[in-house]
């Protein structure tokens, strides 16, 4: 209970670091150049690793990470700092670039046999970069590994294929060898838990 | 009601898919359509699940993408921006952007080297000036001389005619003598206005400190009527104002002899050009 206490007051905390990344985003509206080169360097490391997990190749995930910066460039105007926070607005933005870059047809074909599946590493990050971002994301990915610890393997294991490796619920069916409909009833269970728990740390996220 | 899902069950399970970026491209439109009637209930789990979801993203392994991705991403931006300047007007962060632009500009000016520059610029357009200005005075000052020489030329013509014009004017034609037959020369005169019109052609250039003189021979005597020099171009034309006094009758010829310059009171010299008086000799 104590530990969990803890982790809300940490949760309440970043959330107040977005503050930052707002006065980043507005400063990005105004085509402030230097603003958006300090977004990248405090998400470079977060995203980029997101999308080597779902896109594999180093040279073609840099250019999507190339891809999403460009595209926050150009669409910020579009965030909606009364609707969502910053990280949401990125990292949807980030996961979508990344999923329509496998997604689309030349790379399916292209890359069809070389997947291959491996754990995503949940190690904590040690190396010191960015001290906002070391502090902001290692917190929150401790909260959000202890959450998905409490859910039953079976249903994590569908939520973190499909995160991690950007796999349709078909691909994980046929990639698990379980039926389609089991894939959909454990990612629905296992996301309903993830939430829950998440909404007991963080109580405001967008 | 056991097989059949509930509108919330179908609703949960493509949110959950949907916020994973895990469905199909069907069950996702069918999501979206939905959402956009869902109830705010509705809408509220899809914003928890979405932000669940979002989650997740920190515990992915993070990876350190090569430095120039960032100079390229820089690059690109500027690039964009300036596409965009050029194309939208009006938009905020051209408002913003411009005059900004505008100082930078203004602070990278180099107005030390502009000064020289332009004072270079300027002492050459002078100094091209005042030369420009000195070759029009010489060339004006040219020219009025040509006018003066050009004026009085014609006024020497005009005189030359009005003689021509006299009601009683003779004509005297000198032939080459001996020296130089090829040259040959008219006296125009209008003896009551003692005036004559001399015209020679082919005499030599007069040498250095002589001159030619004319003579009118009266009563078989040699009276000067002046001198006069030729060139190699030759205006060979010459006015006499006053021609020694003497009638048709007491006329005899004319002569033309190279004599020490300024003339002689008698013929001392070669002659090159004689004529009698036709009519003297007529009679």
């Amino acid at each position: 209970m104590i530990i969990f206490l803890l982790l809300a007051t940490i949760g309440k905390a970043i959330h107040g670091d977005s503050d930052d990344e707002i006065k980043l985003m507005r400063r990005i509206k105004q085509r402030d150049a230097d603003a958006l080169e300090e977004l990248y360097d405090l998400y470079k490391r977060l995203l980029f690793g997101m999308v080597v997990s779902i896109v594999k190749k180093r040279e073609e995930s840099e250019d999507v990470l190339q891809e999403i910066f460009v595209k926050i460039w150009n669409k910020a105007d579009s965030f909606n700092e009364e609707r969502g926070n910053v990280y949401s607005w990125i990292v949807t933005l980030a996961r979508n670039k990344a999923i329509d870059r496998i997604r689309s047809k030349g790379y399916k074909t292209q890359q069809k046999q070389s997947v291959s599946i491996h754990e995503p590493l949940f190690t904590l990050e040690t190396d010191k970069h960015d001290p906002m971002e070391t502090t902001i994301f290692s917190d929150r990915a401790e909260l959000v590994k202890k959450a998905l610890g409490e859910i039953p393997a079976e249903q994590s294991e569908v939520i973190k294929i499909a995160y991690y490796r950007g796999m349709t619920q078909s691909e994980i069916a046929e990639y698990l060898d379980i039926p389609l409909g089991t894939v959909k009833t454990r990612t629905r269970q296992g996301m309903i838990k993830l939430k829950r728990i998440l909404g007991e740390f963080i109580t405001t996220d967008g | 009601m056991a097989n059949e899902k509930s509108h919330t069950d179908k609703f949960e399970e493509l949110c959950a898919g949907y916020v994973l970026h895990s469905l199909n491209e069907d069950e996702r439109n069918e999501f979206e359509q939905m959402l956009e009637e869902a109830t705010d209930e509705e809408r509220q789990l899809y914003e928890s699940l979405a932000s669940a979801a979002n989650q997740l993203a920190f515990t992915v392994e993070k990876a350190e993408p090569s430095d120039e991705i960032k100079k390229r991403l820089m690059a690109e931006i500027k690039s964009h921006d300036d596409d965009q300047e050029n194309e939208i007007s009006g938009s905020i962060h051209k408002d913003q952007t411009s005059p900004e632009d505008k100082n930078k500009g203004e602070d990278s000016f180099n107005w030390q080297a502009f000064a020289i520059a332009a004072s270079f610029a300027l002492l050459i357009v002078s100094l091209s000036l005042v030369f420009y200005s000195f070759n029009l005075r010489s060339q004006v000052s040219h020219q009025k001389t040509q006018i003066v020489r050009l004026k009085n030329e014609l006024q020497q013509k005009r005189q030359m005619l009005s003689i021509l014009g006299s009601r009683d004017v003779d004509m005297v034609i000198m032939a080459g003598m001996e020296v130089n037959p090829n040259g040959y020369g008219k006296v125009i005169w209008d003896p009551k206005k003692q005036q004559a019109l001399l015209q020679v052609s082919n005499l030599p250039p007069v040498p250095k400190g002589k001159d030619y003189q004319l003579w009118l021979i009266k009563n078989n005597k040699p009276v000067s009527a002046g001198v006069f020099a030729t060139d190699n171009e030759g205006d060979n034309f010459f006015k006499i104002e006053k021609m020694a006094q003497a009638s048709k009758k007491t006329a005899n010829a004319f002569a033309v002899t190279l004599e020490p310059k300024g003339g002689v009171p008698q013929p001392t010299g070669d002659m090159y050009l004689m004529g009698s008086m036709k009519n003297n000799s007529s009679e």
